[in-house]
């Protein structure tokens, strides 16, 4: 009697509220595992350049929740819109690419834009076309190359530049100047431990080398799907660098110079897999890397101020429409699954 | 209420609303789309864009309904590109030399602006010099509000200006100047205008991107379409021999349209 | 063999670096509404490489002439005009005489012929000084651009009809961001307008 004086109160018995983060859904963990992985690579970019990166973090992830949950909320009516953790990931992310010395505004304006122009127009990050981290650099690096492709050598000034437009701090010169110059190298001239302590100048997230392999370990042993997508990228990314060097040190060397230099690495293992991108069988998967990595190698030869990875995975973004059917490959797969049921 | 020829007649009011907003050839039939998202970078080069483009519409459709009708098709498409270009170059003599390279190559593209000859030979040709007049007004309203919003945005986002008065003190994006940031705008613009549409009128083919089904609604300014949400629709009246015949017989679902 | 290197380098650089319709926004709306059906994709692209090359070389033919000397800039693309008129009217009479070509490819003459794309470049080689075979390789790189755009819109569109797009952007909006996407794509590579 009581329950009926209530409206719908037949129902009151069954209606559980929904937990805030949808913890069972499969974006869920790949976005958790990157999340996971980036706290890592902040606390070694901790280290290494101070405070200002976790500032630089905080801004990119709380502008892209912000934006993303408002418009999620009141245009498109979505109820939760931060419970598959994408717009943590995707803030987490795009601070890791930017270098420690960059503005503010510039990740949080690439924080806005990927939320905004990336995944809004299409409903969620399942249906992006492209990656919205890749598509926020390149985004930051048209607007302010002079802030993207400058990195800094030391830390101590950086508090003064993150607040304003100055560009008053030591650049320091990262792997991929020298290779883009030139420069003759052998192996014991630059140090393997500062290579993998993420000592050399570059972006705040790409630079240490030791929390990359170890998060390639890690992806492996969640079996990460995706996974052979990083595979076919970083192994023809190595088979290109081999046959052509672009330094006179070894062929050897070169393979390690390239994989490490700028944010081949970084895009690799956590950008160019992404499940809404990525083809949905093993040996396409490897082809989709292996296409990303050679149009990366043939950029980075022809083209100096750019973010080459990055621009690969938005190419290959491009280009998978065009030659992966990903409506067959879904069909088929809902025909097998019926036949067998 | 139909003339002698036994064309629709058209209230001004209907067809420049209809045709400037509910059809919009910038945003909902995607025509004249390259000057407004590479030359509209500032409010001025919109404002100049909307001027030469609204007198060159108008011309070219007037004189295609005075004078072009028994024209041959072939010979017709050529003499629209000719009429279009006159007040286009002659506007480039006008204009001062900053805003001219400003504009660069898209100021003479006007005169083959895909609105024009589209209009021109799918409307202007087969409808009264009355009707052509109210849609050239209609297609030249649509365009200059689009170009004048995505202008004026554009500046402000690129350069923190507008009309070259310091407004925002904000940073500036000058990557928004650039095609891509255009097409960003025409975007948002094209949602919030299909929000109103959708709310407000039914029966509007937007859901794929038949350009056709549009265009036929565009061209024929079917009048069925100003019932609005909530009201009575009136009965649509039975269509006459002589209204059928007008009907284009080619813009039927899966095929591409010509000029 | 420099003369062949120059067209080869110039025609790459209109269709991949500086993608004359996705970069720099010239005839996007033609692209976008052949994208839609490209069934026949290869017939216009042949006609626009033919309008684009033959009003090339007849603008080249003209600045060489003398007809565009000491005239004024509008006057110069009045000409211009005037020869992608010429270059239709013959085409056309040709193709419906000779050819005996049907209503509907000779409505897609007009698309192919009156565009942005295609009187854009004459203009692009009068303002970048360009020789004969880089005209010729700009023309080719037109259409190599007009090809490529087509495909990806296609593919964008195939992207999009199968995707759960929210209603308010399903259409046009979600196709405008996303070949805004695609510019963004390519506009990195060139950084800035460096055509016009």
């Amino acid at each position: 009697m009581a329950a009926l004086c209530f409206k719908g109160g037949d129902n009151l018995q069954t209606t559980k509220k929904e937990p805030f983060l949808a913890f069972g859904s499969p974006s869920f963990k790949h976005n958790f595992d990157l999340c996971l992985i980036s706290a890592f690579l902040l606390a070694a970019a901790f280290f290494q350049n101070g405070v200002t990166v976790l500032l630089q973090a905080v801004v990119c992830v709380s502008v892209g929740c912000l934006c993303e949950y408002f418009s999620f909320r009141f245009i498109l009516g979505v109820q939760k819109p931060l419970s598959d953790l994408s717009a943590v990931k995707t803030g987490l992310l795009i601070a890791l690419l930017l270098p420690a010395s960059a503005p503010l505004y510039v990740g949080a304006s690439a924080a806005c834009f990927a939320s905004l122009v990336c995944k809004l127009p299409f409903g969620s990050e399942k249906n992006t076309p492209f990656v919205p981290c890749a598509a926020a650099v390149c985004f930051a690096s048209l607007c302010f190359p002079q802030y993207v492709f400058a990195y800094p050598a030391q830390a101590e000034q950086l508090s003064s530049v993150i607040f304003s437009d100055s560009e008053s701090f030591v650049k320091g010169t990262s792997l991929l100047d020298m290779l883009n110059r030139g420069t003759l190298l052998r192996l014991n001239t630059f140090s393997v431990t500062a290579l993998l302590s993420g000592s050399y100048p570059g972006a705040t997230g790409t630079t240490c080398v030791l929390v990359l392999i170890a998060a390639a370990v890690y992806l492996a042993l969640r079996r990460t799907k995706t996974l052979a997508v990083s595979a076919g990228f970083l192994l023809a990314c190595a088979v290109f660098a081999f046959l052509f060097p672009r330094e006179l040190s070894g062929r050897l060397t070169c393979v390690v110079m390239e994989l490490c230099a700028g944010s081949l690495l970084f895009v690799a293992l956590l950008v160019a897999n992404d499940p809404s991108t990525a083809p949905e069988s093993t040996p396409k998967m490897l082809i989709y890397g292996a296409a990303a990595g050679i149009i990366c190698m043939l950029l980075r030869s022809f083209f100096k101020n750019i973010d080459a990875p990055c621009l690969a995975v938005m190419i290959v973004n491009a280009a998978s429409p065009v030659f992966l059917n990903r409506e067959k490959e879904t069909k088929r797969k809902k025909e097998k699954r019926r036949v067998r049921a | 209420m139909k003339n002698k020829n036994n064309f629709p007649k058209l209230s001004l009011s209907l067809a420049v609303f209809k045709g400037s907003f509910v059809h919009n050839p910038v945003l909902t039939q995607v025509l004249g789309v390259c000057p407004i998202v590479a030359a509209a970078t500032t409010l001025k080069n919109a404002a100049v864009l909307s001027a030469v483009f609204s007198a060159a519409v108008v011309l070219c459709e007037l004189l295609s309904s005075l004078a072009l009708k028994k024209v041959a098709r072939n010979i017709r498409v050529c003499l629209y590109c000719l009429i279009a270009s006159v007040p286009t170059l002659l506007s480039m003599s006008l204009i001062d030399g900053k805003t001219l390279s400003s504009l660069g190559a898209f100021l003479p593209l006007i005169s083959v602006n895909a609105i024009i000859v589209v209009r021109c030979e799918k409307f202007a040709v087969r409808t009264s010099v009355r009707n052509s007049l109210f849609d050239s007004l209609a297609c030249s309203i649509g365009f200059s509000a689009v170009a004048l919003i995505t202008g004026f945005l554009r500046e402000l986002i690129a350069s923190g200006s507008v009309l070259s008065l310091k407004i925002s003190a904000l940073p500036v994006f000058s990557a928004v100047a650039l095609p891509f940031g255009g097409l960003v705008v025409l975007g948002f613009l094209a949602a919030a205008q299909k929000a109103v549409v959708m709310n407000r009128f039914e029966n509007e083919p937007y859901e794929t991107f038949n350009f056709s089904k549009v265009f036929q609604r565009a061209v024929l300014h079917d009048p069925g379409l100003g019932a609005r949400k909530g009201k009575k629709q009136n009965a649509e009246k039975p269509q006459s021999a002589a209204q059928k015949k007008i009907r284009p017989r080619h813009f039927s679902e899966g095929e591409t349209e010509g000029r | 063999m420099n003369a062949f290197v120059s067209m080869l380098v110039t025609a790459l650089y209109a269709m991949l670096v500086q993608n004359l319709v996705l970069s720099s926004a010239y005839g996007v709306s033609e692209t976008i509404r052949i994208a839609r059906t490209p069934k026949h994709i290869l017939m216009y692209a042949l006609s626009v490489l033919f309008y684009c090359f033959s009003t090339s070389c007849g603008c080249i033919a003209a600045d060489r002439a003398g007809l565009t000397d000491n005239v004024s800039l509008p006057v110069h693309i009045a000409i211009y005009t005037f020869i992608l008129c010429v270059i239709y009217l013959v085409s056309s009479l040709f193709c419906i005489l000779v050819l005996k070509a049907d209503k509907k490819y000779m409505n897609s003459l007009g698309i192919c012929a009156f565009n942005a794309l295609v009187l854009s470049v004459p203009i692009i080689n009068f303002k970048a000084n360009h020789t004969f075979f880089e005209a010729v390789g700009t023309a080719v790189g037109a259409a190599g651009a007009f090809v490529l755009s087509v495909l990806l819109i296609n593919g964008a569109m195939r992207f999009l009809q199968s995707r759960d797009i929210p209603k308010v952007f399903k259409g046009t909006p979600a196709l405008f961001i996303y070949v805004s996407l695609l510019s963004l794509t390519l506009s990195c590579l060139s950084g800035e307008a460096l055509f016009v």
